[in-house]
C-alpha cells in the first residue's frame, strides 16, 4: 500500500460529497450509488456498499488490511441543477480516470459549488415564459399567455420567498396552486381572458411533479424501491397540495362571482 | 400551420424550463428540441393510435431515443435532455381535471381521471425505461459503459 493519494476516511469523505451533491440536484438513485462505487473501487478498495435514498445516504468502503469504514449522510435540500449534475457526472469520471489527491479533490469539487447560475431575473422571466408558453400550447390565446406570464412571474417571486423562509414544499405549493388560481379567476372577472382555466393549467406546469412521478416510477422499475416510493410519496403530496390549493379560490370566487 | 405553432410553444416553454433547471446554455437547444420532437410526435401519433395512453407511450420512445442519441454524442448524462424534453408529454392537464371533478362533487369521475393520469405517468415511464434498458444492454456487450 502507500501509493494510493488517499487514506480511507478521505476517500469515502470524497465519495460521500460527491454522492450528496448528486443527490441534490436531482441525480437518480442508481446514478449516485454508481458513482460513489466506482470512485471507491478506483482508489484501491476491496469493496464498497453504498446505499442511497433521496433523503440520505450510507457508504461503506472496505480497503484491503483496513477495518471497514461507514459513513452516513443526511440530505435536507432537494432541487433540480442539471448543470451541476453534468458537472459532478463529469468528475466523477475523473476522479476514476486519473487518481487525484484529497486536496486537489476538493478543489474540484469548490469549483463546481462555484459555478455561476442563471440570474434571479432570469430565472422569473423563464417561470413566466413557461406559465405562457405552456398556456399557448393548450389552447389558450394570446391574451391568456400574457396573463400567465405575469402569473408565472409572480408565482417565481413568492415561491424565491417561501424559500427564503424555509417553508415546507406542501405549503408552498398549496399557497402556489391558490394564488394561480385567484390570479386567473380575477382576470377573468375582469374580463382580460375568457378560458381562465387554460390560464391555470397553463400556469400549474411550473410546478407540477410530473417529472418526479416519472423518475420515482424508473427507480421502482430499476428495484430501489424505497427511493422509488419516497420519490412517489413527495410527488404525490405536491401534487395533492397544489390541486387543493386551486380548489379553494376555484370554487369561493366562483361562487361570489358566478363566473 | 396549427402544429406548426404548437411544436414552436412546446419548444419555446422547454427552453425556459431548462433555464430553470439550470441547464447550461450550449445545451438548452438541443433539449428544447427535443420537446418539440416529443409534442409533434405526440401529434402525430394521433393518426395511428387511437388510445391516447398509447401516443404518449409513442411519443416518450421516440424522445428517450432522441435523448439517448445526444447523451452518447456529447458524452452527458440522457437525463440532461429527458428531463426537459418530456415535460410538454406531463399530464398537468390531467392534474387539474381530476381536482375540477373531484371539486364538483363527482368523485366516480374523478376516480376515472386520476387512473388515466396516473396510466399517462406510467406509458411515460415505461417509455423511458425501455429506452434506457435497451441501450444498456447494448453497451454492456460492447463492452463499455
Amino acid at each position: 500500500m502507500g501509493q494510493l493519494p488517499m487514506t480511507t476516511p478521505q476517500l469515502l469523505e470524497v465519495a460521500v460529497q460527491v454522492g450528496r451533491r448528486l443527490l441534490e440536484c436531482g441525480a437518480e438513485t442508481y446514478r449516485v450509488e454508481e458513482s460513489m462505487h466506482r470512485i471507491c473501487m478506483a482508489y484501491g478498495a476491496r469493496d464498497a456498499h453504498v446505499y442511497a435514498v433521496p433523503t440520505s445516504i450510507i457508504a461503506t468502503v472496505e480497503r484491503p488490511e483496513e477495518a471497514p469504514l461507514t459513513r452516513t449522510c443526511r440530505i435536507r435540500k432537494r432541487g433540480v441543477n442539471l448543470d451541476r449534475l453534468d458537472r459532478l457526472n463529469a468528475l466523477s469520471r475523473r476522479l476514476c480516470a486519473q487518481m487525484q489527491a484529497y486536496d486537489a479533490a476538493q478543489e474540484l469539487l469548490r469549483e463546481i459549488d462555484d459555478a455561476p447560475g442563471y440570474g434571479k431575473w432570469t430565472l422569473r422571466l423563464a417561470f413566466g415564459a413557461i406559465a405562457a408558453f405552456f398556456t399557448l400550447l393548450f389552447g389558450g390565446g394570446a391574451a391568456c399567455a400574457v396573463v400567465a406570464f405575469a402569473v408565472g412571474l409572480c408565482l417565481k417571486l413568492v415561491v424565491d420567498a417561501f424559500e427564503r423562509m424555509e417553508v415546507n414544499s406542501m405549503f408552498a405549493n398549496l399557497v402556489g396552486g391558490a394564488l394561480i388560481a385567484a390570479a386567473a379567476l380575477t382576470a377573468a372577472r375582469l374580463g382580460l381572458v375568457e378560458r381562465y382555466d387554460r390560464v391555470i393549467i397553463g400556469s400549474i406546469m411550473t410546478l407540477v411533479p410530473g417529472l418526479a412521478i416519472t423518475n420515482s416510477m424508473r427507480d421502482l422499475i430499476a428495484g430501489d424501491f424505497l427511493a422509488g416510493i419516497t420519490k412517489f410519496s413527495e410527488a404525490l403530496l405536491i401534487g395533492a397540495s397544489i390541486a387543493a390549493g386551486a380548489s379553494i379560490p376555484l370554487s369561493l370566487l366562483r361562487y361570489l362571482w358566478r363566473i | 400551420m396549427h402544429l406548426l405553432f404548437e411544436t414552436a410553444c412546446a419548444f419555446a416553454a422547454c427552453l425556459a424550463f431548462g433555464v430553470v433547471f439550470h441547464l447550461r446554455r450550449g445545451k438548452l437547444a438541443g433539449a428544447a428540441a427535443g420537446g418539440a420532437l416529443g409534442w409533434l410526435a405526440f401529434r402525430l401519433a394521433a393518426y395511428g393510435l387511437h388510445s391516447d395512453i398509447a401516443r404518449y407511450f409513442a411519443a416518450t420512445v421516440v424522445v428517450s431515443i432522441y435523448s439517448e442519441c445526444m447523451a452518447r454524442h456529447f458524452r452527458t448524462p440522457a437525463s440532461l435532455y429527458l428531463v426537459i424534453a418530456l415535460i410538454p408529454l406531463v399530464p398537468g392537464g390531467g392534474i387539474y381535471d381530476t381536482m375540477e371533478t373531484c371539486m364538483l362533487g363527482s368523485p366516480q369521475e374523478a376516480v376515472a381521471t386520476g387512473l388515466h393520469t396516473v396510466g399517462i405517468a406510467g406509458a411515460l415511464a415505461v417509455g423511458i425505461v425501455l429506452v434506457s434498458s435497451t441501450v444498456q444492454l447494448f453497451h454492456k456487450r460492447v463492452g463499455r459503459r
